[in-house]
């Protein structure tokens, strides 16, 4: 049975865990890396907008969304044919309604890295991430998946307070804040929890574990970008590479906590994701990971303030309302 | 400080919400009104993502083809490397691996809609023969009528076997007249 005692202890323990005031200054930096790196990414797909998103294009709307059998779960996946009447009504077309929203993303992605409406930048990011990818659901991958979950956590967090128009304005909020102590909080723990999960799930299949994982990805036509057939008289190599990302994918939930181990443990997942570009060819995805790790784990989240650190000057349990004025 | 309680809650409850997810554990049953509910929010919100990157294992590629014919009988090819950057490409090319994990039909409706963009990009072709290959080599098989292909291992290709694009299915469309693919079913050679 645990005690009373011990019970208010958990609590308070979670609570400063949440709680204890923090810069949003790393909120900042995961603010412009996910805008800058999902910017980057709509100019290279701009060209080729109708291809992915369009009615006509190479998936047309029909096939992924059936408008005569709506269901409540269809809410599930906002899909641009829900507008397919409005944007004929309105006289667009289903292209130009397209366009027009793939430019709406592209300008609140603009803003959301210049910092300038911060939330309704994130919201309309958000509104747009969703729907442009559940329209193309066969041409995502992780990076959408990544894009998404982040894009959701910035609509609750307070990314306009530091390095933004809006902070510039007097307008971006507190920049200590306990609101950004959770932002950052759940940006570890879920970066925690994925690596741990992917880890485990790569674990759990033998490839992982004989170099044939490492050797089948960085020989697949869709991502090779190197001759790397030479792996195949070195089998050493990939059996240790394969290895060494369970390893360090498992390990990072423990080691990430603590200060010793935590910047090379960052480190070496940046490592893992820089390798992923150059070899693998997934920049987008490389470059959001490095974004969420760097934001997360290595830009410090102490409160500064006249030069002296919050908790020199206050409390730990100072009430959350002066220390966000602070 | 209320606020800051709610928002601590409610992260907390994000948090377990996405666990669950990782772990593949439905809280409510998908069947029931809250279970759809909770559905959404997660679908929403990405809180149902797994993470499983390349998990267990890494699996072979597949790629689609197009052989297109005009009034003449002239034949040429063509590809869904048609995007303008490399992020492009990666995005079309990776349809052709979501066939292997559709039924059927949709993966009819899939190689239709392809068809149709394949005729709107040649105009002059009369019909298309939509062609799924995997890359690897092919598996002693019995009985099977699309053949498994799987990657070599390391061991196999010391031992000299290589990689190759090996024929899955097809399926030939004709032109409408109108560029929509009508599919030609005296042409299905291999159905999936």
């Amino acid at each position: 049975m645990i005690n009373r005692e011990k019970l208010s202890s958990i609590k308070n323990g979670v609570y400063n865990f949440f709680a204890e005031p923090a810069s949003a200054k790393p909120l900042a930096v995961f603010r412009i890396g996910l805008a800058g790196v999902l910017l980057v990414q709509a100019f290279t797909l701009a060209a080729n907008v109708r291809d992915l998103y369009g009615r006509d294009g190479l998936i047309d709307w029909l096939v992924t969304y059936d408008p005569a059998n709506p269901s409540l779960m269809s809410w599930a996946y906002p899909h641009l044919n829900w507008f397919s009447g409005l944007f004929d009504a309105i006289g667009l077309g289903a292209n130009g309604g397209l366009y027009l929203i793939f430019s709406i993303y592209i300008a609140a992605l603009v803003c959301l890295l210049l910092g300038w409406g911060t939330r309704a930048a994130c919201i309309t990011t958000f509104i747009m991430q969703v729907f442009l990818s559940n329209t193309s659901p066969a041409t995502v991958y992780g990076v959408d998946s990544f894009a998404r979950v982040s894009l959701f956590y910035a609509l609750w967090l307070p990314l306009g307070a530091a390095y933004s128009i809006d902070a510039r304005m007097g307008r971006g909020g507190a920049v200590n804040s306990i609101a950004a102590r959770i932002g950052v909080r759940f940006l570890q723990l879920h970066l925690a929890m994925m690596y741990f999960a992917s880890g485990v799930e790569k674990g759990m299949g033998a490839q992982w574990w004989n170099g044939e994982a490492i050797w089948r990805a960085v020989m697949m036509p869709e991502l090779a970008q190197y001759d790397f057939s030479w792996l195949a008289s070195v089998p050493w190599l990939p059996t240790f590479v394969g290895a060494a990302t369970v390893i360090l994918e498992v390990a990072y939930i423990a080691l990430v906590w603590n200060r010793r181990t935590r910047t090379p443990v960052v480190l070496a997942t940046i490592g893992m994701h820089l390798g992923i570009a150059l070899f693998m060819g997934l920049v987008s995805f490389a470059s959001l990971m490095i974004v969420l790790n760097v934001s997360a784990f290595l830009v410090p989240a102490t409160p500064v303030t006249e030069g002296r650190r919050v908790e020199e000057q206050v409390p730990i349990n100072l009430n959350a309302a002066q220390v966000a004025s602070c | 400080m209320l606020k800051s309680k709610l928002l601590i809650v409610l992260a907390i409850c994000q948090i377990g919400l996405v666990g669950l997810g990782m772990a593949r554990i439905q809280l409510l049953p998908a069947t029931t009104f809250p279970g759809k509910l909770l559905r959404i929010y997660t679908g929403i919100s990405g809180a149902d993502n797994t993470y499983a990157f390349f998990a267990p294992g890494v699996r072979h590629q597949e790629r689609v083809t197009f052989t297109l014919t005009d009034e003449t009988g002239r034949t040429w090819q063509d590809d869904l490397n048609y995007g303008k950057s490399h992020e492009a490409n990666l995005r079309l090319g990776s349809t052709a691996n979501v066939l292997r994990g559709v039924d059927d039909e949709t993966a009819f409706h899939f190689m239709r809609s392809m068809a149709d963009t394949m005729f709107s990009r040649n105009p002059q072709a009369k019909t298309i023969k939509v062609q799924v290959q995997a890359y690897g080599i092919k598996l002693a098989q019995e009985g099977m009528q699309v053949p498994q292909v799987d990657f070599p291992t390391m061991d196999e290709y010391r031992q000299g076997k290589r990689p190759e694009w090996i024929d899955l299915y097809q399926i030939t469309f004709k032109n409408d007249g109108q560029g929509h693919a009508i599919a030609m079913p005296e042409i299905v050679q291999v159905t999936k």
